[in-house]
């Protein structure tokens, strides 16, 4: 414990015997760690955007399977250009 | 005590300011800092021996002229950057804000080393307290 703190007393005497190395110790520290946190947020952002696409083109298969659906409920579109046509009278 | 930090305004507003406030302020007061020290040593020779021998520490590294240029080289990337029309890359801002801290951070831990530390000591350590925290909270899409 004692050589721990003894350890560390050392330390904090050469980072301050040493003022310019410390200062650029701690600030390369502190720009690495932001860089690093930056660029995972990359590459975390490009796994978002590829789920994007996908639920993009699932919404899109999904929507052209509805139309498809809808066309053949219809006698393959509407030949008489009444929107209403597909209406049941009441 | 982390639901009376919640519910304390004062707390909300520090952590508001801390984490969303915009930087710029900050760089734009630390860069002119920067590169008024660059300019003072430059046009004040002399300062490394005087107040005590304070800045021995830095003398014995190099002499006044050579930390001027390096403190206005610095200081003026971090107006160029802080001041440019459009927002610079991320990389650049990181750069900038890592340069000034530096420059804070060594003042400050030179003060430190002195015994006893000099009044500045307070200034220098929170100044360079903030621009390490500026530059763990520089972020892609802000300024």
């Amino acid at each position: 414990m004692t050589d721990e703190i003894g350890h560390w007393a050392a330390l904090l005497q050469w980072i301050l015997g040493n003022p310019e190395k410390g200062a650029l110790f701690l600030v390369i520290l502190a720009g690495a760690w932001r860089w690093l946190r930056e660029l995972r947020h990359d590459v975390v952002d490009d796994q978002h955007h590829e789920t994007f696409t996908e639920m993009l083109l699932r919404e899109n298969k999904e929507l052209r399977a509805e139309l498809r659906e809808l066309r053949k409920k219809n006698g393959n579109g509407n030949g008489n250009g009444n929107s209403n046509s597909h209406r049941n009278p009441e | 005590m982390r639901a009376w930090l919640a519910y304390c305004g004062t707390c909300q507003r520090i952590r508001e300011i801390m984490i969303h406030a915009p930087w710029s302020n900050f760089d734009l007061m630390t860069s002119v800092i920067v590169c008024g020290i660059g300019g003072y040593l430059l046009f004040m020779p002399g300062m490394f021996q005087a107040i005590g021998g304070v800045y021995s520490g830095m003398a014995r590294l190099g002499p006044e002229w050579a930390w001027a240029v390096a403190f206005l080289l610095i200081g003026g990337l971090g107006l160029t950057t802080v001041l440019w029309c459009v927002r610079p890359s991320f990389i650049w801002r990181l750069l900038a804000r890592m340069g000034t801290a530096a420059c804070l951070l060594t003042f400050a831990l030179n003060n430190l080393s002195h015994y006893p530390p000099p009044l500045s000591a307070v200034t220098y350590v929170l100044l360079s307290a903030w621009a390490l925290w500026g530059v763990v909270r520089t972020n892609a899409n802000d300024r």
